[in-house]
């Protein structure tokens, strides 16, 4: 009887305790349940950027009150970067069959990092660093360690935005983007590196933005390029980096681009200026302009490019008769088509062979008495294929048959590794 | 000119302005309301996922809104948030009941606004389902100058399109 009793009496007394503690428990269960809201709640936050309003079952639009907007991206710093290394063999024989031996060269071309700072909404700092065939030391001075651009962007709305500081020159295709992934090629195609001469970068100040129907735009007003710098390579040389510029005179440069429907692009730049800075003599008009297209579809992309430059005859032949600069082309020209099919569709690495043709000439005219370079006048021809693991990096390599009209042209291999993050 | 044009400037919205996570949602279902809802998704569920999307899941926990209006379920609001380059993007990728994406609105952009999506190019993945075509190179053409976020919003559609299916399809 007593070993019956004994568990009842257990059960009786414990029967209130347990009554009093479903109340407690039932509390820290709500309790906890508010907990785990707030802390998913502040979690979804912290994840999406932007703040969801704790009630949003009541929760309707409100397009009118951009003043509330909880617009939260916040202030800091940014990097990122790009990196190619180039091998390059060039071929034995010039085009005429002239036997000048192989060459051979491996470089480490180009380490870049970007940073930028958003100060506010409103302000933002955007910059390219690079260093160039290893960087620059007093063993190499040829290589390089430049501030490709840096400005300060200042917000103001969708459609008009003022740029200023050290600018990337919008033109071409390459010279605003030239991450290496971002083009086929283990070299920068030579139009784009000859008559565009990418990578140009200036200072100046502008506008840009979006207008509708997909367009963009930018215009800038820039330092001009300095003409007693020209050759009868181009107009290359005489781009100033930024460095100590020669602002006697200035150029006007812009990009307007249609995207009509996504994968279809199509474009036009300009650049024109008195390249003369030494605020004496006749002013050198140069301009540069270009037209450019893109269509990417699956796993097909086509580029086009054709460009136009001139640089004005009286400023040139104002030159001195054995000045440098007067050789260079009074009337310039270039243009490619390329094209490349990744045949790894369904996969998320890419195979892509390319093939791309380019014609340019870079003394299309010169002044009287200037006697043409026919080397200038040239017809390449690259074959090649890319492998992408990621889309973030590229191995690139390819064939270009190169010649010109002086017949002193050489064939070349090239093998490119870039990473772009 | 500069004084007409300056005080238009200041009132039009700015560049880099995003929609909220609440407007965003709102853009997506007009009128409708909303219901938060948690899922924390079992071993099995993500996996299932996973194979589904092609692409990597970062965690199991997620945050979806329904939308109703009168009482139907019009669609569900998944917000995806991934890196692009260095920083991260947040998508609204709205999914009708039928696994159809009915809108991808980004909510929040910390990369340079220049390598955002346009307005039309997004506007592509609208209609489109967890098929092989919701791909770069399907169905989805390719943005110039942007690869880094084609990637990363079509990566982010069919992550959004797996849940969707795994949670508001296979889970019935």
């Amino acid at each position: 009887m007593k070993s019956l009793l004994t568990p009842l009496m257990c059960v009786l007394l414990a029967a209130p305790a347990f009554a009093q503690e479903r109340p407690d428990t039932d509390k820290r269960i709500a309790d906890l349940e508010r907990r785990l809201e707030a802390m998913s709640r502040e979690l979804e936050a912290q994840k999406t950027g932007s703040a969801v309003p704790a009630t949003p079952e009541e929760g309707r639009f409100g397009l009118g009150a951009s003043a509330a907007k909880v617009y939260s991206v916040p202030s800091g710093l940014s990097v990122g970067g790009y990196g190619e290394f180039l091998y390059e063999g060039r071929a034995a024989r010039l085009q005429d069959g002239t036997h000048v031996g192989a060459e051979k060269q491996a470089d480490a071309l180009r380490m870049v990092l970007y940073t930028g700072y958003k100060f506010s909404d409103r302000i933002v700092f955007n910059s390219e660093i690079e260093f160039e065939h290893g960087g620059y030391s007093d063993e190499h001075p040829e290589g390089e360690a430049i501030a490709e651009f840096y400005y300060l962007d200042f917000l103001i709305n969708k459609a008009i935005n003022v740029r200023a500081g050290q600018l990337l020159v919008p033109m071409g295709f390459v010279n605003e983007i030239h991450e290496p992934p971002a083009f086929l090629g283990a070299r920068r195609p030579q139009v784009e590196q000859t008559i565009i001469p990418s990578t140009w970068h200036e200072l100046g100040v502008g506008i840009h933005g979006d207008l509708t129907g997909s367009v963009t735009y930018r215009l800038y007003l820039l330092n001009g390029l300095d003409g007693s710098r020209f050759n009868a390579g181009g107009i290359a040389d005489g781009r100033q980096d930024g460095n100590k510029a020669k602002a006697q005179s200035l150029a006007w440069t812009g990009r307007v681009e249609w995207t009509p429907t996504p994968g279809v692009l199509l474009g036009t730049s300009f650049f024109t200026g008195n390249s003369n800075q030494s605020g004496t003599g006749e002013a050198i008009t140069t301009s540069v302009w270009d037209i450019h297209a893109e269509y990417r579809a699956g796993g097909l992309q086509l580029r086009g490019l054709y460009t136009r430059s001139s640089n004005s005859d009286g400023g040139v032949a104002a030159l001195a008769a054995t000045d440098p600069a007067r050789e260079v082309g009074t009337r310039q020209w270039g243009g490619y088509l390329e094209a490349g099919y990744d045949l790894l569709k369904g996969s998320k690495q890419a195979l892509i062979p390319y093939l791309r043709f380019e014609r340019l000439n870079a003394q299309q005219t010169v002044v009287a008495g200037v006697v043409t370079d026919q080397s200038q006048d040239r017809t390449l021809l690259t074959a090649g294929l890319a492998y992408k693991p990621i889309p973030q990096v590229a191995v690139k390599a390819d064939w270009t048959r190169d010649e010109n009209r002086a017949r002193t042209g050489r064939d070349q291999f090239s093998l490119a590794l870039g990473y772009t993050f | 000119m500069i004084r007409v044009l300056a005080p238009l400037a200041l009132t039009l919205p700015l560049f880099a302005a995003l929609p909220t996570t609440q407007e965003a949602l709102a853009l997506a279902f007009p009128g409708a309301q909303l219901t938060r809802r948690e899922h924390v998704l079992t071993e099995t569920q993500a996996g299932r996922v996973k194979a589904l999307a092609q692409v990597d899941l970062p965690g199991s926990w997620t945050v979806v809104y329904e939308a109703r209006k009168g009482g139907q379920l019009l669609g569900v609001g998944f917000f995806d948030t991934h890196r692009v380059r260095t920083l991260n993007e947040t998508l609204l990728v709205a999914i009708s009941p039928e696994s159809r994406i009915l809108r991808v609105e980004a909510v929040a952009f910390r990369e340079p606004a220049e390598y955002m999506a346009k307005e039309a190019w997004v506007r592509q993945f609208e209609g489109k389902g967890l098929e092989p075509q919701l791909s770069l190179k399907g169905a989805i053409h390719p943005l110039s100058g942007a690869t880094l976020t084609a990637h990363a919003m079509t990566d982010a559609a069919r992550r959004c399109l797996a849940l969707h299916q795994v949670l508001y399809r296979e889970a019935r």
